[in-house]
């Protein structure tokens, strides 16, 4: 799998994995979810609800709502502001996510 | 629960910093509210505690100085409250929650130093995975150190995008151009001579060593389409007039598999209209902002702000006026007077003068010109969170209404989860461009608590509270 992480002079907090769509993604103390998601060359975090048109990252900053994932089973959580946890539940946000509430 | 301050501070970037310092040193106890992990907000944001880097200045010099400014705000004992979300204000009060817990905090002063966030500019393919704000690109490289992307453009008009070019590149990633829609004239870049240098010698620095890798500034250049299925696979380029508005016939088409979006930025200010300061329309500082006087104060005595969210300007002017604000708020509680408040405020006023000069022309030449909204096609989304159209848009003028809130009440745009700071600045300029109106007569939505997402419990809280 492809990994975007830059290594040359970063030493990274320890490595764990986060389940994504029920599969195993390694992430790092302190990255957030959508930096964990984005390294491995994942891109899309949602799907709309009208269009059902694919989204990503898009501002970074918790502006915009656009990577709003199911995390832990709550829907609708910004995974650029959310820090990546060992074993933390991440899935595919459809629509507004209520499906995907346990 | 409800606790009190002296000074509020709401921000803890370049400007809520320098104003919890310089309160500091004036004898105040100030409280900074940070909604980030870690302060410094955007431009001075620092990778995570976790996280160990050889080489903090080779990332760019505004890590270095954001280092700088955190050790000095820690040597003051400053105070910052990281991750709490403000979402309401009303004169004398705020609501805040941190996690599940909220609280009401009064204050005797308050200064927002709430930042900016990247103008939105909609055009066919502008939300496929793969286009991104130049500013969050920038966030996941020199926090996260993750490259979202490997063949980039970059396109917009301003300084971030030349920074962010070379940060790309010093990564590995193949920047294949940066589009500027400016066009500037020897005329225009004159007022540049007179300083600050150090300014200078930045925007030097960014041209040239683009132009020793070989990476195109194409100047009078946009982006109009971005193409893929599921990601962006390839951007339609095109060249514009002064005006900004496509020259027919100069379209060319990039493979490129990321593409940066830097319109300039639109200053976050919620929290100052929602309190009730008066604001005004400044297109060359962003958008609406807050009237202020010469030492931030706002129309609302006791209120001042101060940074990007005062008007678009930068980090070292928000760091002066991150200090003027704190002094004067100092001076306003009695921890000094009026003569100790002239004497400590002089530098930075000073200085806030000289740097007007530099901002001023950067603003000219970036603020936005009347093609910039042009790209739209009718299928193109305007409203990002409740998937709204400009041809809906168009659709509801046509019947002849005029106004945001009407197109909020017949469209939902504006009431998602962004909280219309997504589309806002976009409909106003297509209402004025659509209905013949000047764009500073077309009304802003109002802001309305919560301005961010918060918890039902931290609602649910304040209203128990308020019993």
């Amino acid at each position: 799998m492809a990994d975007l992480r830059i290594e040359k002079g970063v030493r990274r907090g320890s490595a764990f994995d986060i389940l994504l769509d029920g599969r195993k993604l390694r992430a790092y103390e302190g990255e957030s979810v959508a930096a964990a998601i984005l390294a491995s060359g994942i891109r899309i975090l949602r799907v709309t609800r009208k269009r059902q048109e694919p989204r990503s990252l898009f501002c970074s900053i918790g502006v915009c709502q656009e990577c709003l994932m199911v995390i832990d089973g709550r829907p609708n959580v910004p995974a650029c502001q959310t820090p990546a946890r060992p074993g933390m539940v991440v899935n595919t946000q459809y629509g507004m996510g209520e499906d995907d509430v346990p | 629960m409800t606790s009190q301050a002296e000074l509020v501070i709401v921000g803890g970037g370049p400007a809520g910093l320098a104003a919890a310092i310089a309160a500091r040193q004036a004898g105040m106890d100030p409280v900074v509210l940070d909604d980030n992990e870690q302060p410094g907000g955007q431009i001075f944001r620092q990778p995570p505690r976790a996280f160990s880097i050889d080489d903090l200045a080779g990332i760019g010099k505004d890590n270095v100085r954001g280092r700088k400014l955190l050790d000095e705000a820690a040597r003051a004992s400053v105070s910052v409250e990281s991750g709490v979300v403000v979402w309401d204000a009303k004169p004398g009060s705020l609501s805040c929650c941190q996690g599940n817990k909220a609280w009401t905090l009064q204050f005797q002063t308050l200064i927002l130093a709430t930042g900016a966030y990247e103008r939105p500019v909609p055009f066919p393919g502008w939300t496929l995975p793969g286009v991104f704000t130049s500013g969050g690109v920038q966030t996941m490289l020199k926090a996260q150190h993750v490259l979202v992307g490997k063949r980039i453009l970059l396109a917009g008009t301003g300084p971030l995008n030349l920074v962010v070019a070379n940060q790309l590149a010093d990564a590995g990633a193949q920047v294949v151009a940066v589009l500027e829609l400016a066009t500037p004239g020897i005329s225009d870049l004159l007022p540049m001579l007179r300083g600050p240098w150090e300014l200078l010698v930045d925007g030097i620095g960014y041209v040239t060593r683009l132009a020793r890798r070989g990476i195109p500034i194409m100047r009078g250049w946009t982006i109009v389409e971005a193409r893929g299925q599921e990601e962006v696979t390839s951007a339609v380029i095109t060249q514009v007039d002064r005006e900004w508005r496509r020259v027919a016939g100069k379209e060319r088409t990039l493979e490129v598999d990321t593409v940066c979006l830097g319109f300039g930025l639109v200053p976050s200010t919620e929290l100052s209209r929602l309190i009730g300061c008066e604001h005004r329309h400044a297109p060359q500082l962003g958008g609406w902002i807050p009237v202020h006087d010469e030492y931030q104060e706002t129309s609302l005595p006791g209120v001042f702000v101060a940074g990007d969210g005062a008007g678009v300007a930068g980090s070292l002017v928000a760091l002066e006026e991150g200090r003027v604000a704190g002094l004067r708020a100092a001076l306003r509680v009695g921890c000094i007077d009026k003569k100790e408040f002239s004497a400590q405020a002089a530098p930075s006023i000073r200085r806030l003068r000289r740097l007007s000069r530099f901002r001023t022309m950067l603003d000219r030449i970036s603020c936005p010109r009347p093609g910039l909204y042009e790209c739209v096609t009718p299928e193109t989304l305007v409203c990002r969170c409740e998937e709204v159209s400009a041809g809906d848009v168009r659709a509801v003028l046509d019947e002849g209404f005029t106004s945001l809130i009407e197109l909020k009440a017949r469209l939902r745009s504006g009431m998602g989860l962004c909280q219309g700071r997504i589309c806002g600045p976009t409909l106003a300029e297509l209402v004025a461009q659509w209905t013949g109106q000047p764009v500073e007569d077309v009304r802003p939505f109002s802001p309305r608590p919560p301005v961010k997402p918060v918890p039902m419990s931290a609602l649910l809280d304040r209203e128990e509270a308020a019993g």
